[in-house]
Order: C-alpha cells, then sequence, then structure tokens
C-alpha cells in the first residue's frame, strides 16, 4: 500500500496527463457525437419509415466489438488521436441518437396539436414544446454515450491515443500492479463520478412540471 | 362571420364530410354534436386550418381562409382540446402568455394579461402562475386552457370536447364559468361534444351532424321540440322520452311507495296505518297483491267496529289504470275524475303504483329541467 | 477455419458460464432488494456503479485478484451482467399486482412459498428480459477479455490488429456480432411468447 502511495506520487504527472488525454478524448468524442445524433435524431423523428431502418442499423453497428472498430480504425488512419476520436464519436452517437429519436416521438401528441392549433411554427413548436419535453430522455442518451466513451477510450490507448488506458497497458504488458492500478482507479472513479454529475445536471434541466408526472 | 360553403372531406375512401354548408354568427355559441364518427371534429378542425377540406370554401369575415397565413389565422383563433394540452415544461404563466408572445406583445402586456385572465377563473396570479400544469387538478388545468385560448383576444374560440375528461361536478362547474365568459366577452364559440346534456346548457345553436351532414341545425328549445329525426331522438336519450308525452306510459313516473294492506287487516291496525303513514286512504289488496278496493278514514269512521276486519266495507269506486297507459291520458284521467290518485295495476290487476298530483308535478318538471333524481324519494 | 469454430464455442463457453453464474446470484441479490427494506438502494447503487467501471479498468483490476486468464474474464462478465438481472427481478417483483400477493398471503403461503410459486413465476417474463440484456452485453465485452489473457474470438481480432490482419480482425469479429444478434433476436422471441403466456 505504502509502496503505491510512493509510485502515484513519484508519477502524478504522467497519470494527470493521462487522465487530462483521457477526458479529452471522452468530451471531444462526446460533444461530437452529440452534434451529429441530436439533428438526425430530430429528422428521424419526421420520417419514422426511414428511422426504423437507420436506428436497426445503429443497433447492429453497436454491437461490433469496440476492439475491432479500433483495430479498423488503426488500419485506415494510422495510429494517433484521430482515429481513436472517429471510433469513439461514431459509438458516441448510437444511444443519443436512439435517445433523441424515441424521447422526441414519444412527447405527447395532444402537447404537438395544441401547439399547431394555437399558431406555433414548425420551428417554434420543435425548440419550445418537443425539445424541452425530450430534454430529460436526450440528457439521458449523452450520460450513456459518455459512461460508454470513458470504458472505450481506455481501450483507444491501444491504437496510440493515450489517456489512462496507456498505462493500463503498460502495467499488462510488464505485469506491474501499480500501473495498471493507476489506469484503472482513476477510470472507474471518473466513470462513476461523470455519471452522478450528468444525472444531477439532468435534474436540475427537467423543469419541475415534467417531474411530477400524473 | 364563418362560413362553410359546400365543404367536402374524405379520409381514404371514406368520406367524412359531405357537402357541408353552415354559417355562424358573431357572439353565437355554436355546438357540434353528433355520433362518434359524424365529422363533427373534422369540421372543427378545418376551421384552424388542422384539417384542410378536399373541396368548398371557409370564410371568416368574408375571407377564405385558405388565403390566410395558417399561422397568422391560428394566432386569431383559440383553441382548447380534450386533453388539454397544456406543456408541461411550462408555467401556468409561460402558457397563457404563449400566444401574446408569439404575437410579440410586450412583457408587461403579458404579465397585465395572464393577471387579468386568472382572475376571471378565481385562480390568484400570486398562488397560480408560477405553478406547472401537473401541479394542478384536472379542471384548474383546463381553466388555464381555456385562459391561454382567450390569452389573444382571439374573437373565435373552438373548443373539442374540452370538457370530456372531466369529473361530472368539474365539468358543470366548466361549462358554467366558460358560458359566463363567452356572455361576457362576446366570443364566437364553436363547441364540439358527444354529451347532449352539455350541448342543451350551453350552445345558442345545436348543429346535429350525422355521417358528414347535418341532420338539424336549431336552438336547444327547438331541437327537444322537433328533433329532425329518430338518431336525435335517441341521441336526446331521456330529455327526449320525458318530453314526448306520447311515449311517456304512467309507470314511468307513478309514485311506487304505495300505502297497502290487506283485506283481513281490522280497523284500529287500518287506522294506525293512515297515522302513522300520514294518508287518508289505504288500497287493500289480497295476499297476491291483487287490487281488493281502497279504504278511507271515512269508511272506517262511519262502519269501521274493533274487531271487525275491513274486507267487509270496501270501496270499490278506485279508478285503475293500466300500467302502458300514455301519460297524457292519465293526467286528464285524473283531472276529470277529480279523485286524488289513479292506481296502476298490471295485467293481472296487481298494483304496482300509483300516480297522483306530486307525479305529475314531477314529470313536468323532468321536461323542463332534466332528470331531478332528487324527487324520486 | 477450424479454430474459429474452437474460438466461437470457447467465447460461448465463457459468456454462458458468466450468465448462470450472473443469474444466479443477480436473482438472489433481487429478491433480497425486494424483502430487506432500505438495502434495495444499495444493492441496486452498488450494481449501477460496477456497470459504469470501464470494463478494460475492471478486468485489469480483477486480474490482480485472479491472475491472467478466463477466470478472470468469468469474474469480470458476472459483476457486468448483475445490474440488468438484479433490476428486472427486483423491478418484476414489485411491479406484481398487490392483490395477488394478498391473495397468496391470504391462501396461507410462507413466504418462500409465495416466491417459488408466485412471484417469480410471475416476474420471469421480466426476469428473462434482464438475462438477455446480460447475455448480449457479455458477448460483446468478453472480446477484450484477451487483453487479460483469456481466450475467446478476441484473440484472432487483438492477433490481426497486431498483424494488420484484415481477414484475422473479420474472422474473430462477424462472429461475434452474428452471435450477439442471433441470441438477441431468439431470446426477444421466447421474451415476447413469455409475456404473452403471462398476460
Amino acid at each position: 500500500m505504502y509502496e503505491f502511495i510512493e509510485f502515484l506520487i513519484k508519477n502524478q504527472n504522467m497519470i494527470t496527463a493521462s487522465l487530462s488525454v483521457h477526458i479529452q478524448l471522452v468530451v471531444t468524442a462526446v460533444s461530437i457525437g452529440a452534434l451529429i445524433a441530436i439533428p438526425i435524431g430530430v429528422i428521424l423523428s419526421r420520417y419514422q419509415k426511414v428511422a426504423k431502418g437507420v436506428l436497426g442499423f445503429a443497433g447492429i453497428v453497436q454491437t461490433i466489438p469496440g476492439l475491432v472498430m479500433l483495430g479498423f480504425a488503426l488500419m485506415l488512419f494510422g495510429i494517433g488521436k484521430l482515429p481513436a476520436i472517429v471510433v469513439l464519436s461514431v459509438y458516441a452517437i448510437l444511444p443519443i441518437l436512439t435517445n433523441t429519436y424515441v424521447g422526441i416521438t414519444e412527447v405527447d401528441k395532444h402537447y404537438k396539436e395544441a401547439a399547431r392549433g394555437i399558431g406555433m411554427t414548425t420551428l417554434q413548436i420543435l425548440f419550445k414544446v418537443e425539445i424541452p419535453i425530450a430534454l430529460p430522455a436526450i440528457i439521458n442518451g449523452i450520460k450513456i454515450s459518455t459512461v460508454y466513451i470513458i470504458s472505450w477510450a481506455t481501450l483507444a490507448a491501444l491504437i496510440g491515443a493515450g489517456g489512462l488506458g496507456d498505462l493500463i497497458w503498460t502495467g499488462l504488458a510488464t505485469t506491474n500492479d501499480y500501473y495498471i492500478l493507476a489506469g484503472a482507479i482513476p477510470a472507474a472513479l471518473m466513470a462513476v463520478i461523470i455519471g452522478a454529475i450528468i444525472t444531477v445536471i439532468q435534474k436540475l434541466v427537467t423543469p419541475r412540471g415534467l417531474k411530477v408526472r400524473g | 362571420m364563418i362560413r362553410f360553403n359546400g365543404i367536402s372531406k374524405s379520409f381514404g375512401k371514406t368520406k367524412i364530410i359531405d357537402n357541408l354548408s353552415f354559417e355562424v354568427n358573431e357572439g353565437e355559441f355554436i355546438v357540434l354534436i353528433g355520433p362518434s364518427g359524424c365529422g363533427k371534429t373534422t369540421t372543427l378542425k378545418m376551421i384552424n386550418k388542422l384539417i384542410e377540406p378536399d373541396g368548398g370554401s371557409i370564410n371568416i369575415d368574408g375571407t377564405n381562409i385558405s388565403d390566410v397565413d395558417t399561422v397568422t389565422l391560428r394566432r386569431k383563433i383559440g383553441y382548447v382540446i380534450q386533453q388539454i394540452g397544456l406543456f408541461p415544461n411550462m408555467t401556468v404563466e409561460e402558457n397563457i402568455c404563449i400566444v401574446p408572445k408569439l404575437l410579440k406583445w410586450d412583457k408587461e402586456k403579458c404579465l397585465e394579461r395572464t393577471k387579468e385572465l386568472l382572475e376571471l377563473v378565481s385562480m390568484p396570479y400570486e398562488d397560480y402562475a408560477k405553478k406547472y400544469p401537473t401541479e394542478l387538478s384536472g379542471g384548474q388545468q383546463q381553466r388555464v386552457g381555456v385562459l391561454r385560448a382567450l390569452a389573444a383576444q382571439p374573437p373565435i374560440v373552438l373548443m373539442d370536447e374540452p370538457f370530456g375528461a372531466l369529473d361530472p361536478l368539474t365539468r358543470d362547474a366548466l361549462q358554467d364559468e366558460v358560458k359566463t365568459l363567452q356572455q361576457k366577452l362576446n366570443k364566437t364559440i364553436i363547441f364540439v361534444t358527444h354529451d347532449m346534456e352539455e350541448a342543451l346548457k350551453m350552445a345558442d345553436t345545436i348543429i346535429f351532424m350525422d355521417k358528414g351532414k347535418i341532420l338539424q341545425k336549431a336552438s336547444p328549445e327547438e331541437m327537444l321540440r322537433n328533433p329532425a329525426g329518430d338518431i336525435i331522438r335517441e341521441f336526446m336519450g331521456k330529455h327526449m322520452t320525458q318530453n314526448n308525452n306520447q311515449d311517456l306510459k304512467a309507470e314511468d313516473f307513478m309514485n311506487v311507495n304505495v300505502v297497502k294492506t290487506t283485506e283481513n287487516k281490522q280497523t284500529l291496525e287500518c287506522l294506525e296505518i293512515m297515522k302513522r303513514k300520514k294518508v287518508n286512504s289505504i288500497i287493500v289488496t289480497d295476499k297476491e297483491n291483487t287490487f281488493k278496493g281502497i279504504i278511507t278514514i271515512e269508511d272506517l269512521k262511519n262502519h269501521g267496529k274493533v274487531g271487525v276486519p275491513i274486507g267487509t266495507m270496501l270501496n270499490k269506486e278506485a279508478q285503475l289504470i293500466h300500467k302502458d297507459m300514455g301519460a297524457k291520458e292519465a293526467f286528464d284521467m285524473l283531472i276529470e275524475t277529480k279523485r286524488d290518485y289513479l292506481i296502476v295495476v298490471a295485467d293481472d290487476d296487481k298494483v304496482i303504483g300509483i300516480i297522483n298530483k306530486t307525479s305529475m308535478v314531477k314529470a313536468l318538471a323532468d321536461a323542463l329541467w332534466g332528470d331531478l333524481e332528487c324527487m324520486n324519494s | 477455419m477450424m479454430s474459429i469454430f474452437n474460438y466461437t464455442v470457447e467465447h460461448l463457453y465463457i459468456v454462458l458460464i458468466a450468465c448462470l453464474l450472473s443469474a444466479v446470484m443477480g436473482i438472489m441479490l433481487g429478491v433480497v432488494a425486494y424483502w430487506v427494506k432500505y438495502v434495495d438502494t444499495v444493492i441496486l447503487t452498488l450494481a449501477d456503479i460496477i456497470q459504469t467501471i470501464p470494463s478494460l479498468a475492471l478486468l485489469a483490476m480483477l486480474m490482480l485478484i485472479f491472475g491472467l486468464g478466463n477466470t478472470t474474464l468469468i469474474a469480470g462478465l458476472v459483476l457486468y451482467s448483475l445490474l440488468p438481472i438484479i433490476r428486472n427481478t427486483y423491478t418484476g417483483i414489485k411491479g406484481i399486482s398487490p392483490h395477488i400477493k394478498e391473495a397468496a398471503v391470504g391462501m396461507g403461503m410462507s413466504r418462500w412459498q409465495r416466491l417459488f410459486k408466485v412471484e417469480l413465476p410471475l416476474a420471469f417474463p421480466m426476469i428473462f428480459s434482464g438475462i438477455k440484456i446480460a447475455v448480449v452485453t457479455a458477448i460483446g465485452v468478453s472480446v477484450i477479455g484477451v487483453l487479460i489473457g483469456a481466450g475467446g474470438l478476441g484473440y484472432p481480432i487483438y492477433r490481426g490488429i497486431q498483424s494488420n490482419n484484415v481477414a484475422l480482425i473479420l474472422s474473430g469479429a462477424i462472429p461475434v456480432v452474428i452471435l450477439a444478434l442471433l441470441i438477441d433476436f431468439g431470446m426477444a422471441k421466447i421474451e415476447n411468447r413469455l409475456s404473452i403466456v403471462k398476460k
């Protein structure tokens, strides 16, 4: 235990650097994912026939193991952060896309009818009614994505993206328990903490009116 | 104010609206009623272009609405739906102010208007403005729904079964409030319902629709008096049967709480019953409930002796009527014979009730004000 | 080609063992959560946290305890699969109509009789769908087991990546995807039938 703490202190620069790279990877990938997924989810909610096909395809893509995707990215783009971010972004899209789509299509049609009857334009209905009501679901999608991506990002070290996965890799390769722990523990904490933070944000942005249902 | 000219609409192969023409005057409260699928809701939704007709035209104040920008048109027409449709992500105040804000009213004017409107339905601004729809009761939610429709002072308000989901007491209160508001603010209201009682209560004019056509357009009284066809009569249900004396039978309004006794009872027992029930005559039957006669307090005083069964002094002159006798006939007979009551019997002279003046009054009251349950007892 | 078949069998074997263990433990924990007040939040939160931990981090830490090999992977998969099974068992039993439970109490059933004769059978469709989620997730996660020395279809994939061999990667990846889709599809069918029978 003492030795491990000593190890941590000695390598604190390296560990914090890995952590910050990891966070960068996750934030970039999830942001790109959200920027792509939310508009597509909104558009799909307008074309439900197409949506079935797209979401079905997305479901299949999601079953492809992350390791495989990373492998292909490595071959296509070579080693580095870029291929990692591309792959991670693709994975980040899926949960956000499904949740945006489901969230918006599940907005009670009476709200939409009332909004139209009142004289809102399509865009006003989208931004004032549909998206606010679907927001908790969308954020939940972002949460699922973020937790996934924190996990996949540890694998991204395999193709030279860096991050906490790097420490775990080094540990596994050199059978150095301290490296493994120095990578695994912060990664685990990061996932749990960020998950909790997003849950709090979700509660904060949910209007009071949507919390007490019925 | 609003004029439908030969409007038709089909969904697929089904014709929903068939060459419909009618007119609504300014300040009129029009109720569209009819069996489900008769096209009443479709008709309503054409006015704010939620549904576009296949043929014909709708004019509002002389302008064909297909020439008016849809969004602009809707902002000038209030809209209330059964499911209320208050936006759950907005407060009461935000919900009420949606249309004024869309119309770019300034903040102060919006605030003023909200206060004024909440005042109208006795929901103080301080207590309710910042609440969310889910924090209100169903009745309060629909009050806000109505206010939202009125917020931008539209001359026309469309209401699609707005009280259908409310409990009877709340519904009743809201009907009164809306009717009062309409008269006070002089709005033209088009109101869809399938509840005839509601229609009779609220409407200036009722339009009865079936299979996409108007069967009858008339005032509530006129429709009650002269329903144009069996469907309408059926729809009016109890309002009709009680109003149409031809159909009402003696047994429908007889009093079933009859003071009866059997012929083997004795004088004193009989007097005791009369005293207890506060009547001065009793119907006498045998054990099978077959009519034997009546006995009055005079009969008992004149002929009664202690220990003698009443069967010996029965008065046979009572007027019997069959339960299927028409109401008008029964009433005429009651008045002509100058009797206190007529005895209603079934096929084999079994006594089932009496008709007296109270029964008449009740039947009349029902016809005028609907079924008053409280008078049955 | 023979070797791919072997990897597939090994992959399935690992997933199967892990999910069986996880199902037994998960249902037990779900029942405990249902039975014991306040414990439900603790159990559900813990399972939730475990599932949030990145799979590689979890496996790497477990490796320190169980060493390299299939045991570590199975342990990791068990932990990973617990959440959906616990949650579905718990909500499945909780969701049974109170009238039915009352009737069972009224008939004089003991707590265990109620559990085995009424509550678990009625909650089974829900529990089954939890197991389905667990199995499908496990098929995907077990691919990275190769990094902690476990077998299965992750092996050809990893080898393929290391040697830049697309065919090798695909020879591992395609069976994984097919397995996941097939099992998802098949179990969803059973799930539908179960919920119809119960209704």
